[in-house]
């Protein structure tokens, strides 16, 4: 690859946020109205000033937190009904209706629902576990029928320990499927959470602030809000990619 | 001995095999040739017991085998994929004896078709079996090669002693070995098993299918 191409490969992502920065700046002077679109300063500005409330980092840390562990429940549940389905053909067919039915539950009317039956900590986590779930059980169902079934073979045949075919053969080829879906999965979390969150009205959380902004009309709090969601989320998927590229050195 | 008796395979309504019957010597290489479709590769699978079949099978234990592909573990080097069967090995002097000493430290898809067989040949080598199954080796590389290789097998397995079970369809390799040759027709039925036989005997046995 030439020199300049590398370059512009490098610059191309700066371009497209510049781009996306310089047409929101555009539509905030045509509107005029901090009520309607902030301008990209007032929202920086409310950003900094989120930044320096100790409500924001309880709010900030307890969304994060509700989302890890709704993504770790629902990955080791959707490994498990992975790795069974990948085993046995009748659980694969036994589990096919219930992620069909899981998928098409509708968010806002089961958010609403199990805020009645659970609690609004509760609700937000049982959500995002419900919408996550199915596309795991996809993608970790996708990578464990991605093992070469010769490489196994071979490993029975020289009688390579189960231990040495685990850990030297197996979990590698399924490594950067399981650490791209973690990463993917871990973003949609968080934006799930955050919706879910606003529902449910739970205290401490980015959903709660997102809510009293709209109250009180703060509009460039809410867009600040907004951009941390997506700072986040950006940060996760940078941080789980990287991990994916280095898990496997082919 | 290794001793095949009363085999029988069958893939769905089709019989591979039927009351199949066969011994083979240790410390040699015996090398069974046949067409497509004849159940050489089963036969192997059967002896590697990588697949379900009547009768017994005595005196094979542990095999090790160079398959029809190479199943060298992609992420892995090439030293990396030697130890992973056998930690004890000694890779630089088996990848010195194949031509390949500065391969050690690339990963498989680096190697060109012929040293991937090399490494896939070495590494069934070094593993400690006395058995070693080959399902056509050597099927897909330039005659060059192909011949070098046949000499480092016959060199290999005669200083290590292991008895070697080789699969294929060329009658020049099998009449290179000048060992033990058995013929297999489609269904399992032996239509030669002589030493040293010409290649030109092999051609006319393949081409009639009849026992001679």
């Amino acid at each position: 690859m030439k020199k300049q191409d590398k370059l512009l490969n490098a610059l191309l992502p700066f371009l497209t946020v510049a781009v996306i920065f310089g047409l929101w700046g555009l539509a905030a002077a045509k509107v005029d109205s901090e009520y309607v679109l902030p301008t990209v300063g007032d929202t920086f500005a409310a950003l900094w000033e989120l930044l320096k409330s100790a409500e924001f980092y309880r709010a900030y840390f307890g969304t994060l937190l509700r989302s890890v562990v709704a993504f770790a429940i629902a990955f080791f549940l959707a490994f498990i009904a992975a790795f069974v389905a990948y085993k046995y053909d009748k659980a694969k067919r036994a589990l096919k209706p219930l992620i069909v039915i899981i998928r098409a539950l509708p968010t806002i009317a089961v958010v609403l629902l199990l805020v009645l039956w659970t609690s609004s900590f509760v609700a937000p986590v049982i959500v995002t576990f419900l919408v996550v779930f199915p596309t795991l059980y996809n993608n970790l169902y996708a990578a464990l029928c991605g093992i070469d079934n010769d490489l196994n073979e071979m490993c029975k045949v020289f009688g390579v320990s189960n231990k040495k075919r685990l850990t030297k053969v197996v979990f590698p080829q399924i490594a950067p499927e399981f650490i791209t879906s973690a990463g993917a999965g871990l973003t949609l979390n968080l934006k799930l959470m955050v919706a879910a969150e606003v529902l449910a009205q739970t205290a401490r959380s980015m959903g709660y602030l997102l809510n009293t902004s709209k109250i009180y009309f703060e509009i460039s709090t809410m867009l600040a809000l907004v951009l941390i969601t997506v700072i986040t989320g950006l940060i996760i998927e940078f941080l789980f990619s990287f991990w994916a590229k280095k898990a496997v050195k082919r | 001995m290794i001793s095949l008796k009363n085999i029988t395979k069958k893939y769905g309504d089709k019989t591979v095999f039927h009351n199949f019957n066969l011994d083979i010597e240790e410390n040699e290489i015996t090398v069974i040739l046949g067409e497509s479709g004849s159940g050489k590769t089963t036969l192997l699978n059967m002896i590697a017991r990588l697949t379900d079949f009547s009768g017994e099978i005595s005196g094979a234990g542990q095999v090790s085998m160079v398959f029809q592909r190479d199943r060298l573990v992609p992420h892995l080097t090439v030293r990396e994929n030697i130890l992973l069967i056998n930690e004890n090995a000694d890779v630089k002097r088996m990848l010195e004896s194949v031509g390949l000493s500065k391969a050690e430290n690339l990963y498989p898809k680096e190697l060109s078709a012929g040293m991937a067989r090399r490494v896939a040949i070495i590494r069934a080598f070094s593993h400690p079996a006395p058995l070693l199954l080959m399902d056509e080796p050597l099927v897909n590389l330039d005659l060059s090669l192909k011949f070098s290789l046949l000499e480092k097998i016959k060199e290999l397995q005669s200083t290590t002693g292991k008895t070697v079970i080789m699969v294929s369809h060329d009658v020049k390799e099998a009449a290179y070995f000048s060992g033990r040759i058995i013929v297999l027709k489609s269904g399992g039925e032996v239509i030669l098993d002589k030493k040293r036989v010409s290649e030109k005997t092999l051609t006319e046995t393949l081409l009639n299918g009849q026992s001679i």
